[in-house]
């Protein structure tokens, strides 16, 4: 059982060799790496662009999501309920090389995404939509909706039926038992897949790098660049390193505040 | 009529959802070198093209073996790993499980990065095994998970009644605990299996001209190629996915799995 | 049988009130399975009618379709002479007492009886007062500013009543609000539940499986099986003069013994129960001799008497062993055996008497009177 542990245990020790001036047998340790990220305005724009991203995917996937998993959770019969959840796990279970590829199909100027715009008269000629921001976003929506989602679904379901009929009975229309009862009794579920998305949408790399192209600089893309392309090994280091630590203080809070929250709620 | 209404908005969703890997399907008939969503002559020529292509049908043939080692390795771990966790009660539960989980937030790029400046060092860069490692550790995560839960949902009163009839632990194990993982152990099977095949980004930073996988190659190919022998592949991807899975439905049907 | 009595129609007759809630007809199937079947019901102002029956008889979706949770296949509900079937829930003035009493988690006590006010728009200034003054006729004073959580079970359920009765609603409507307490609590609860309502004045509809909930608190009961009201009328009319086998089986014991039809004499029937006759009423009109069926009878009707002496008038009676004696505090329940017939259940005060012992030979009797026919195999 112990087995398990030497893989994963063996990553983490590169973290240590993080701090190298340049290339991995230097044996002087500097922190020059960190402050020159740290420090030069370039990287701050991406980092800014890369947390935009994230959260503009993050609450799209919330506001996509939400009917989606409400509905579901609220599917009486579980066969059919299963079969929806497989649709939804399906494209998970394809690379995201396909779905970001089968994007540039539809978002490309012959695509059928512009075919429809034109079509319905929405636009005059075709959109730019592929190489943009705007499209990046759309995709990354996409591949991260099945984990919002999911994470909904999952306590949505906790919120007992009849706590919306009785808001009804007392007479609360559909849009107040939303607000009144399921939202808040949702939170956190929100708060999971919210946070579960913008971590994802953050490290995202291959479906920038696909759809946005060169001109949508994100993190990612950055480690990779200064990884394989630039060969400034350390350097790559000290940014990923800095963005791990940023992800785990994420998980880590949210965990804290979701736990507290269950507290707070107690047994019921 | 609002019932009809919400109908067509998640019906959309759906669609939006699994929009872009429909569109490969049209796509990859196309008769024409360009992309286009929606083809004037169809054909089968991407598909030649892709068997044709030795790069491309090299790295199929890794990316099967690969997965087929680390998704047997990464089911047998994550079965011990489950059962430990499940099972016994130590000290530092909660914090074991939450490491070996920790693949799975931890973006991906990260642990390539990481796993690439580790193999250096130990020279094991660009090699079969680095690749099985890193892929064990990156599908481990859903192996315990999904076993946990099958686990947990089994009931332990069950084994109980199996001794006090007069089964060894070991006889119970192998004819009522086993019996009842089998759903289990083929959901973990399939998502280690599928989640190997398709290993993208940690991949990317540990393969190079002389050993790659399947997505790798594909994703190098869009980068400087833009014609559908990708849709193509693509396609088939998804029938080997649909198969394993309509399979594994037949089997054992899914009802609530994550 | 009484004439007072109801079979599954309710009687046009007797309630020319109008009507606080009327369903036609109302049909709802799920799938195959035929939940409601052309169901009638009238309740007139300020009365409780309960729905009894077993799981699965129909009653939750009755109440469903009254709340507008539901909405009828076919058929009609009235609400104050209005026409509501097509009304959603929170444009129905209703009041819903939930089983597991659905309060909201994340709201105080106070926030909780307070939201249909709120919904109605009731200006803050006139909340609190009432929402004070109905915690306090529930007993639960002081208690506004507290959680679900913090409340015991019965503590909850008053919070569940007073929301619904805050809002002072057309109709209450209570789903098996008692089945979670326990037998004590239960019991004081009913009592509470009824004369908070008698009170109040307002109608409702109570859904129970539980007879003695029904027989007690009810002003009438409508016993439903399969979709359908077997009988509805008073505790005393279901009780004693039960129009249906079901309704005889399933309010309070009842005896059913084979008999075949061997005469009619004015109201009453001859019976041959084995080989002894007997005269019972019928509960529906007279049948033909040579009809098989069945009497049921109640244990408590059934005396054990002095083997000599004279039967008392308008009687049956018969020869019997008894079998066993189960102690039940303040009565007995003794199984006897008919002399070459069939096994009764025989229920007998506790007295100075001493308890039989098994295989005692008896004489039982019980009234012409009491007793009815039902046609079928039992």
């Amino acid at each position: 059982m112990a087995v398990f542990f030497v893989a994963p245990i063996m990553t983490m020790l590169l973290a240590s060799l993080h701090r190298a001036q340049s290339g991995l047998t230097g044996s002087d340790l500097t922190l020059a790496n960190y402050v020159r990220f740290l420090s030069d305005f370039v990287y701050y724009r991406v980092v800014w662009r890369t947390l935009q991203l994230g959260l503009t995917v993050t609450l799209c996937c919330l506001v996509l999501g939400f009917p989606l998993a409400y509905s579901l959770a609220r599917t009486r019969g579980s066969a059919r309920r299963g079969l929806a959840v497989m649709l939804l796990l399906f494209p998970l279970m394809t690379s995201v090389v396909v779905r970001s590829y089968g994007w540039t199909i539809l978002l490309g100027e012959t695509g059928l995404v512009n075919a429809m715009l034109t079509g319905l008269g929405l636009t005059a000629g075709p959109v730019r939509l592929l190489y943009t921001d705007t499209g990046t976003v759309i995709a990354l929506v996409e591949v991260l909706l099945p984990f919002m989602v999911l994470s909904l679904m999952a306590v949505i379901q906790t919120v007992h039926r009849n706590l919306e009929e009785a808001a009804r009975s007392l007479g609360a229309g559909v849009g107040r038992v939303f607000l009144d009862v399921v939202l808040p009794l949702s939170m956190p579920g929100v708060a999971a897949g919210s946070v579960l998305v913008f971590i994802l949408a953050i490290g995202a790399f291959v479906t920038p790098a696909l759809i946005g192209g060169a001109r949508t600089l994100v993190i990612p893309m950055l480690v990779y660049q200064q990884a394989m392309v630039v060969v400034d090994w350390p350097f790559a280091a000290a940014i990923s390193f800095i963005f791990l630590i940023f992800v785990l203080l994420l998980v880590r809070l949210t965990a804290h505040f979701l736990e507290s929250h269950r507290r707070w709620r107690g047994a019921r | 009529m609002t019932r009809l209404a919400s109908r067509a908005v998640c019906a959309l969703i759906y669609l939006f959802i699994l929009a872009p890997i429909l569109i490969t399907i049209p796509a990859s008939f196309s008769d024409s070198p360009f992309i286009a969503a929606l083809p004037h002559g169809l054909s089968l020529r991407w598909y030649a093209n892709f068997f044709a292509t030795p790069e491309l049908t090299r790295s199929l043939v890794l990316s099967l073996r690969l997965a087929a080692c680390a998704g047997t390795i990464a089911l047998v771990l994550g079965m011990l790993a489950a059962l430990g966790l499940s099972r016994t009660l130590f000290p530092g539960r909660t914090m074991i499980r939450v490491f070996i989980m920790s693949p799975m937030i931890i973006p991906g790029l990260i642990l390539g990065l990481a796993m690439l400046m580790f193999f250096t060092r130990t020279h094991l860069a660009e090699s079969f095994v680095s690749l099985v490692i890193a892929h064990v550790v990156v599908t481990l995560p859903y192996a315990v998970r999904t076993l946990s839960a099958s686990l947990d949902t089994m009931d332990d009163t069950l084994t109980e009644a199996a001794i006090s009839l007069g089964a060894t632990r070991f006889a119970a194990f192998r004819t009522i605990t086993m019996p009842l993982l089998k759903a289990g152990l083929l959901a973990s099977a399939i998502f280690t299996f599928v989640t190997s095949l398709d290993e993208l980004v940690v991949t990317l930073f540990l393969t190079g001209p002389r050993l790659t996988t399947l997505p790798v190659e594909m994703y190098n190919y869009i980068e400087f190629t833009s014609d559908p022998t990708i849709a193509a592949i693509s396609v088939l991807l998804i029938a080997l996915t649909s198969a394993i899975v309509l399979l594994a439905e037949r089997t054992i049907g899914f009802g609530d799995f994550t | 049988m009484h004439p007072d009595s109801q079979g599954a129609e309710p009687n046009a007759e007797t309630h020319r009130a109008p009507a606080d809630l009327e369903l036609h007809r109302v049909h709802k199937t799920f799938g195959r399975t035929v939940a409601v079947d052309h169901l009638d019901l009238r309740l007139t102002r300020g009365e409780l009618v309960a729905l009894l029956g077993p799981s699965g008889c129909g009653k939750t979706t009755t109440l469903r379709i009254v709340a507008g949770f539901e909405r009828p296949d076919s058929g009609e509900v009235w609400m104050g002479g209005k026409p509501a079937t097509r009304l959603p829930p929170h444009r129905r003035n209703i009041g819903i007492v939930f089983q597991n009493y659905a309060l909201f988690p994340h709201m105080t006590v106070g926030d909780n009886v307070a939201y249909g006010l709120r919904r109605r728009r009731v200006p803050e200034s006139e909340i609190r007062p009432r929402v004070d003054d109905t915690l306090a006729m529930v007993d639960l004073n002081g208690l506004a500013s507290r959680y679900p959580r913090e409340l015991s079970g019965g503590q909850q359920q008053r919070v569940a009543v007073a929301r619904a009765i805050v809002i002072r609603p057309a109709i209450l409507l209570f789903d098996e609000p008692l089945s979670n307490l326990d037998a004590r609590l239960r019991q004081v609860m009913r009592g509470e539940l009824r004369s908070l309502q008698r009170r109040l004045g307002i109608t409702a509809l109570f859904v129970t499986h539980d007879q003695d909930e029904a027989l007690t608190m009810a002003d009438r009961i409508a016993v439903m099986n399969a979709g359908v009201i077997e009988q509805i009328g008073t505790a005393e009319q279901v009780y004693r003069w039960p129009a249906t086998r079901f309704v005889a089986g399933f309010v309070g014991e009842c005896n059913f013994l084979d008999a075949i039809v061997q005469g009619v004499e004015g109201r009453f029937g001859c019976f041959s129960i084995g080989p002894v006759v007997v005269r019972v009423g019928f509960a529906g009109g007279a049948v033909a001799s040579g009809t098989v069926g069945s009497v049921a009878l109640r244990p408590e009707d059934i005396s054990i008497v002095d083997s000599h002496g004279e039967p008392p008038p308008q009687s049956n009676v018969a020869e019997a062993r008894t079998l066993d004696c189960v102690y039940f505090g303040s009565k007995y329940h003794y199984k006897v055996s008919l002399t070459d017939g069939p096994d009764l259940l025989v229920c007998r005060q506790r007295d100075a008497r001493a308890p039989l012992a098994p295989g005692t030979h008896v004489r039982i009797v019980w009234p012409w009177d009491c007793g009815v026919f039902f046609t079928g195999k039992s």
